[in-house]
């Protein structure tokens, strides 16, 4: 019996589904703030007509060395944006994933009848859904495109041992070096073949001692395209000064600061973004199980290598993604379509059907998803202080910008060279020290006075909620006589050194300046959308951070939502008035059993009110639902302290 | 061999990944054990009363799932003991610690008379329950050579594939953690009775007994300012006679180890002395072995907070030699230096 046309090899829009399918994933605003220095580097190296060899840009690294290696990337985004503008830049990104999936697709064997082709498809597009958020405009992309194409090369010469699939290698290792500090993965790809092929001709198939030194001449010729930069030394030694980085370590400060760096499964504790990956790992572990009789040692390698990455640092998932899922497909299309005959005629009738019924879910999610998301020609919301780069674009160039290091390369973009952030996210460019220093002026705000006197900065720009860690550094600024605050949305923030602005400083008290800004941001964002209700949460928590309680209150009152009302208990927690905090966060008990915000809450109330055994109780509740819940841990950690 | 060989390597990548995959379904559990712990200490405690708790007022009110919107995802650019096996070989340096597990990769090298010698990586992963208790898992893949000088044809063969793995429970006694007790548990992981060409090779070239084993090592650790000394002894059940009539004695070990402090660096020696309680049979007949050994060792440990190599090798003396001599009686067994090893250990300790 032959099988459903969707699971046969030879459909004609395999191809279109998985390439359109591919890149439909990308369809969302630029969310990365290093895609503007990127830019502004190829707009200087333009300008200059010359490579950067030196920092130009940011106020605690200028003039030190810096080691581009993006440079060829940095060029053509450059042109692309000049061109096209933003939007221009997030559709080259989907064609360039498109582009990449099809030459997954076409490293596999392509037999009659087989099922692994829509196995791929289906399973490419679930991982890509699943990783979306890692599908950013920056070089990762190129990168992407780079490991398809070493793939398909290699896959080739281990099928059909013709040194011709891999002469383009060392050719393409050199763009790729000159492209992305990822490009050390060539070699590292190349050497997962040449060992697998040298561990399977010592041990008794000794017709692979050709491939094996065919395989040695590309990782020779590949490690030789990797040196091949204008940075020299420098520029092979920047792989591993990247990958030391990720190491987790509690003295790491990049480990566990740098929300990419972070490992996924310590960002699991906080947030569900990565819940896919624990399902990734247990299919792929399936799929070794059920191809461990014909393993090939070269994937083996390459499946441990890239899930090392993965579990080290969160911006690796995508990289294992890519390619461990035809791997994956490989070793299960065999065994599934084995399978399935063995329960004829209905057995592939079922997983034609449970195929199909994947790719339409992962489909319709992707194309949802693409809906929800904001205007493509902006950059996504709250991740660029695009409104107080327009200000200070016209306000007197007197003194330097600190900001946010996220939010350093877009200033750049739009500032430099009249005006320059203290610092961005090259923090190759930066010690360690260097870098712990710059935070703990978040986590420590006191110590901004002393940091200010020695920099002189004139502005302050700072995000309020994405990271929510400068509310204490944007609460000590509006005390402090030595700044104003001169703009805000509620996600941004804009002080000026009182000297040198003349405006009047905002005043988040006054009820007029709530209202103007409400307004403002209603206008932006329009007054329905999830992304003006977050914007609404954000300009209520600015006003909590800087005890501004009545506006708060004014701002939430409208909205009726969980969030909303949680963060009006916690408003008049801090406000003082426990006996109205404590009925909202009752209520919203109510509804949910497991809400833990207003279990931590409550456990506060309670043991502020010295009620240790009750305050405990809510406590246990609150980490039986949530054991890594920050709060209620801080709560706990506190009350051991104390005890 | 090859094929067996590769299919332990997917295997053992497999256990990796599925490992993995439960890694945060068992980490929340253990979250909840150690919350549960926290707050039964706070219950149990006299709170000072009118201590002003340090605020931890949250203004973080929304809970992020998966499948977020690109300007709701956290990702993006910017601030946001060992009880090793092998070769007489330990590690006694600074080792890694504060991970949220310990893995331990440890190659051995032993050579044998004749060229014939062993290869062995030992993976090890463990992870404190708490203070007081460390759990863990051994996974050794073994790779045994052996080259036979008959009177008329040569022969070389090799077995490798899985060894025997073990699980360990480790409680730690004292003020300051400075004395282990570890309880092993082996099982009948590794093959039994492979041979050549219908024979089955002798109980010692083996992967494994096809037999449980255990055994108890106890470890006091003393902590000076130039460096470090560990005084143990261990017990081990080698899992007796099988069904072939194979048996392997239980041996019992005394051991000291110094070890000095330079930098990141720890030099070690050490000096193990083991004594076999019988002597281990093939096939129901007794083997030759020296019922005594002796084997100092030396280490050099390199470690950080979350990385730690060592080297080491190590070279036994033997004595007392009991049992008969093989048949063919090529190579009776002497006092005398013994098969010695060298090793190479990485340990990592990451998150």
């Amino acid at each position: 019996m032959r099988a459903p046309a969707l699971l046969q090899s030879r459909v004609p829009w395999l191809e279109a589904v998985l390439c359109l399918g591919a890149a439909s994933m990308g369809l969302a605003p630029s969310a990365d703030g290093d895609i503007w220095w990127h830019l502004a580097a190829g707009r200087e190296m333009v300008a200059r007509k010359a490579l950067l060899f030196t920092d130009p840009f940011s106020v605690g690294a200028q003039g030190r060395p810096w080691v581009d290696v993006h440079w060829l990337f940095q060029l053509a985004v450059y042109a692309i944006h000049h061109r096209f503008g933003l939007a221009g830049l997030v559709y080259a990104k989907c064609a360039v994933v498109g582009l990449g999936s099809l030459v997954l697709l076409s490293a596999l064997p392509n037999k009659p009848g087989s099922w692994l082709r829509p196995l791929f498809v289906t399973l490419l597009l679930g991982a890509l859904f699943a990783a979306r958020s890692l599908l950013l405009v920056r070089p990762v992309i190129i990168t992407l495109l780079f490991l398809a194409l070493f793939f398909r090369a290699l896959e080739r010469f281990q099928r059909d041992g013709q040194a011709r699939h891999l002469w383009p290698l060392p050719l393409a290792q050199v763009v790729w070096a000159n492209a992305q500090g990822l490009s050390a993965l060539g070699v590292a790809v190349v050497a997962a073949y040449a060992a697998g092929a040298g561990l399977s001709a010592a041990w008794g198939n000794r017709d692979l001692w050709r491939s094996f030194r065919a395989l040695s001449l590309t990782l020779g010729g590949c490690s030789l395209g990797l040196c091949l930069t204008p940075f020299g030394l420098s520029g092979l030694a920047l792989p591993a000064r990247l990958a030391e980085r990720l190491v987790p370590s509690a003295h790491n400060v990049y480990a566990y600061t740098i929300a990419e760096n972070v490992p996924p499964f310590v960002l699991e504790r906080w947030s569900g973004e990565f819940w896919h990956l624990k399902w990734f790992f247990a299919a792929l572990a399936l799929a070794l199980v059920c191809g461990a009789r014909r393993l090939r040692a070269s994937h083996l390698l390459l499946v441990v290598e890239f899930s090392v990455l993965a579990v080290l640092s969160n911006r690796n998932v995508l990289l294992l993604y890519w390619v461990a899922t035809p791997i994956a497909a490989l070793y299960l299309a065999p065994v599934l379509q084995a399978w399935s005959r063995r329960y004829r005629p209905f057995g592939p009738r079922v997983a034609f059907a449970l195929n199909a019924g994947a790719l339409v879910a992962v489909l319709g999610g992707s194309s949802v998803a693409a809906a929800q998301e904001p205007a493509l020609n902006e950059p996504s919301p709250f991740r660029e202080p695009t409104e107080s780069a327009r200000r200070l674009a016209v306000l007197p160039a007197s003194g330097d910008v600190f900001s946010a290091d996220h939010q350093g390369g877009y200033l750049i973009w739009q500032l430099y060279p009249r005006l320059r952030p203290f610092i961005d996210t090259r923090l190759v460019l930066r010690s360690a020290q260097e870098y712990a220093d710059y935070l703990q002026l978040a986590d420590q705000p006191q110590r901004f006075a002393a940091f200010q006197a020695k920099r002189h900065f004139g502005y302050v720009v700072l995000p309020v909620a994405y990271p929510d860690r400068y509310l204490s550094l944007i609460a000590t600024l509006y005390k402090s006589p030595d700044w104003k605050l001169i703009y805000t949305d509620g996600t941004e923030v804009l002080f000026a050194r009182r000297d040198i602005a003349t405006e009047p400083a905002w005043d988040l008290g006054d009820p007029a300046v709530s209202a103007r800004i409400l307004a403002d941001a209603q206008r932006r964002l329009g007054g329905t959308s999830k992304v003006w209700t977050a914007a609404r949460l954000h300009l209520a928590t600015l006003f909590v951070a800087t005890r501004q309680f009545g506006e708060a209150e004014r701002t939430l009152a409208p909205m009726h939502l969980p969030e909303a009302d949680a963060l009006s208990a916690r408003c008049r927690l801090a406000a003082g008035d426990t006996e109205a905090a404590s009925r909202i966060s009752e209520r919203l008990l109510q509804n949910n059993r497991d809400d833990v915000s207003s279990l931590n809450l409550l456990a506060q109330v309670a043991l502020r009110q010295g009620n240790l055994s009750k305050g405990v109780h809510l406590l246990e509740r609150a980490l039986k639902v949530d054991p890594f819940d920050g709060e209620a841990s801080a709560i706990l950690a506190n009350l051991e302290q104390t005890r | 061999m090859k094929k067996t060989f590769g299919r332990a390597a997917a295997w053992l990548v497999a256990s990796a990944l599925g490992a993995a995959a439960v890694y945060p379904l068992v980490e929340g559990q253990l979250a909840r054990t150690r919350n549960a712990a926290g707050l039964a200490r706070v219950q149990n405690s006299a709170h000072r009363s009118g201590e002003e708790l340090t605020p931890a007022l949250s203004l973080r009110v929304q809970r992020l799932e998966g499948l977020l919107a690109s300007w709701e995802t956290i990702g993006g650019c910017g601030a946001g003991t060992s009880t090793g096996a092998g070769g007489g070989i330990k590690w006694i340096g600074h080792s890694t610690s504060g991970g949220l597990f310990q893995l331990q990769e440890l190659g051995t090298y032993t050579r044998i008379n004749g060229g014939d010698y062993i290869l062995s990586l030992n993976n090890q992963v463990s992870k404190d329950l708490s203070e007081k208790w460390n759990f863990g898992v051994s996974v050794p893949l073994v790779y045994k050579y052996y080259h036979t000088p008959f009177p008329v044809i040569t022969s070389d063969f090799s077995n490798s594939g899985l060894g025997d793995m073990s699980v360990f429970l480790v409680r730690r006694l004292g003020e300051i953690n400075d004395t282990t007790v570890t309880a092993t548990l082996g099982l009948p992981t590794g093959t039994d009775y492979v041979g050549s060409k219908g024979t089955p090779f002798s109980q010692e070239k083996q992967l494994g007994i096809g037999r449980l084993t255990g055994g108890v090592i106890v470890d006091h650790t003393l902590d000076e300012i130039w460096g470090t000394i560990v005084l143990g002894g261990s017990f081990s059940y080698r899992g007796g006679e099988n069904k072939y009539g194979n048996y392997r004695g239980p041996v019992g070990n005394l051991y000291a180890y110094s070890g000095y402090f330079v930098g990141p660096f720890v030099p070690a020696l050490g000096l193990t002395l083991n004594r076999f309680f019988g002597v281990d049979r093939n096939l129901g007949s007794d083997q030759q072995e020296n019922v005594f050994t002796v084997a100092g060792t030396f280490s050099l440990e390199w470690s950080t907070d979350w990385l730690a190599i060592l080297g080491a090798v190590s070279l036994p003396y033997g004595w007392d030699v009991q049992g008969k001599q093989d048949q063919g009686g090529a190579n009776p067994l002497h006092p005398g230096l013994q098969p010695w090893s060298v090793g190479l250990g990485v340990t990592v300790s990451p998150f």
